[in-house]
């Protein structure tokens, strides 16, 4: 029977590591994918990803169980990407490189999306070119919003505490942020 | 008396570490090819940030990887790209560090000549830039020893 | 609840389509918008929007591999344990400390007291390297990182090749 993350956190506080080490199997995907969203190479992505559990563990006794678990791993991540990206703030931010494309970790949008929109292949893909685009011009907290929202599905309470901000800040950060995008893709969509 | 200050004596020397060195120190080099763009290799993806915050490329790709057990005072010479060659002399031990003199030679020519202790275990890094190359790429060899 | 105006419903859009609005405000919202074409379009656009943002950046999340990070990561544990191992021994031993300081002492006695007290050396970093001499027929340039003392030599060779 599969453990809660409660559980586990508390059998990994007592020393227990494969505890932890079911947390990071848990989550590994979903903080490396967030951190892709964020900082658009798979290299720092993964960087990022075992940092948060590095850290995560250190923390572990800081770790008060008032917020689900996921978020509070959510908001070592996203706090990585944002010191991550100081530092390169004065370096392009370097979109995903050819050879990672070939790969499929920028493919075409999936199957099931075609059967779902009336577009045609190489539309798809320009769609996704130009999303890609548009998402990395935004700055990295109106991106880490969308994230949490359009990719998590986290609510605007959740990510109110991933993020350590009001509601309203959340708020208004994806509303601007959603503005931006659609200004940059009109005609598109 | 002399039996309780023959055992202190004993324990202290223990304790301070205060002995020759004796046996071999195990020498492991890796080197690795740094880009700017590019993919980095799964073995080096735990030394990937440390990497980055100090040689500033982005991707790395592992080149080669050698061990060998050296004698004290005897020199190891471990071919490295570009027809140069890692020498690594041990030279002793100091509290729990290893001396050692390590060189990189381009023919006759040494890049690097340098004395250093390096913490047991520890590890240390060679970097060899062309910064007027167009790319940006650099070797850098990861030196480790193990007394 | 009072039907609502178009500036209403451009206040809270964004609530809407992520249903985040009271079920009565969803409703009213919902209501406008089947007899406001304008609005319609504002909230379909939106949808629209939020569909194709999150189907994109899902496919490249779905794409990523990802390879097992625990390897990497029981490293940074077992590097945690040790510091806090290290943390404890320092704080509740002081007995084994005085054993050795007094074992120390007896040394210095035994070898007759000539050499002045050895200082007792902050704890070395993991990687840490005492640089004593450094020659080089190029431009060298010393990095370190502070945290675990890793030391870099980094020379600029304009010479031969890299690989």
């Amino acid at each position: 029977m599969e453990r809660s993350d409660r559980e586990l956190v508390e059998r990994a506080r007592a020393g227990d590591h494969d505890a932890f080490r079911g947390l990071v199997e848990r989550y590994q995907h979903k903080i490396a994918s967030l951190a892709l969203g964020m900082l658009r190479s798979r290299e720092d992505a993964l960087d990022v990803a075992q940092e948060t559990f590095t850290r995560a563990y250190q923390s572990l006794d800081r770790f008060k169980g008032d917020a689900a678990f996921y978020t509070w791993l959510y908001r070592i991540a996203v706090n990585l990407c944002l010191d991550h990206q100081r530092r390169d703030s004065k370096q392009t931010l370097v979109p995903l490189e050819s050879d990672e494309r070939g790969e499929g970790a920028v493919a075409a949008l999936p199957d099931a999306l075609r059967r779902d929109q009336p577009f045609e292949r190489a539309r798809d893909a320009e769609i996704a070119d130009r999303v890609r685009a548009a998402m990395r011009e935004l700055t990295p907290d109106h991106r880490a919003v969308i994230l949490l929202r359009e990719v998590e599905g986290l609510s605007y309470a959740e990510i109110s505490e991933v993020l350590d901000c009001p509601k309203g800040t959340v708020m208004s950060r994806l509303h601007y942020a959603r503005r931006q995008l659609q200004t940059r893709l009109r005609g598109l969509l | 008396m002399n039996a309780a200050v023959f055992g202190l004596t004993a324990m202290s020397l223990l304790l301070l570490g205060a002995s020759a060195p004796s046996g071999a120190v195990d020498v492991h080099v890796t080197t690795v090819h740094a880009s700017a763009h590019g993919r980095s290799d799964r073995e080096l993806l735990e030394h990937r940030p440390r990497l980055r915050r100090l040689v500033g490329y982005r991707a790395f790709r592992m080149v080669g990887e050698e061990r060998r057990r050296c004698t004290w005072q005897s020199g190891e010479e471990f071919a490295i790209p570009g027809g140069r060659q890692l020498r690594v002399v041990p030279q002793g031990m100091r509290d729990q560090a290893v001396r050692l003199r390590v060189q990189i030679l381009d023919g006759e020519r040494a890049l690097v000549d340098t004395d250093v202790c390096l913490q047991n275990r520890g590890m240390m890094l060679f970097g060899v830039d062309q910064v007027e190359g167009a790319d940006g790429e650099a070797l850098i060899i990861m030196l480790k020893a193990k007394r | 609840m009072s039907a609502l105006t178009c500036a209403d419903v451009e206040s809270v859009v964004d609530s809407f389509v992520d249903a985040e609005l009271p079920r009565p405000t969803l409703l009213a919202v919902a209501r406008h918008a089947g007899n406001c074409p304008s609005c319609d379009r504002t909230l379909r656009e939106l949808g629209e929007l939020c569909e194709v943002v999150g189907q994109t950046a899902r496919a490249d999340a779905e794409a990523l591999k990802v390879p097992d990070l625990w390897p990497a990561v029981a490293r940074g544990v077992a590097r945690e344990e040790s510091r806090r191992l290290w943390k404890h021994r320092l704080r509740v031993v002081p007995a084994w400390s005085m054993a050795a300081a007094i074992a120390a002492a007896a040394v210095l006695w035994v070898r007759g007291g000539d050499e002045a007290p050895t200082r007792v050396a902050a704890r070395p970093r993991p990687n840490q390297a005492v640089i004593e001499r450094l020659d080089s027929t190029a431009r060298v340039e010393l990095r370190r990182e502070r945290k675990s003392g890793t030391t870099l030599i980094m020379v600029n060779d304009t010479g031969g090749p890299l690989r």
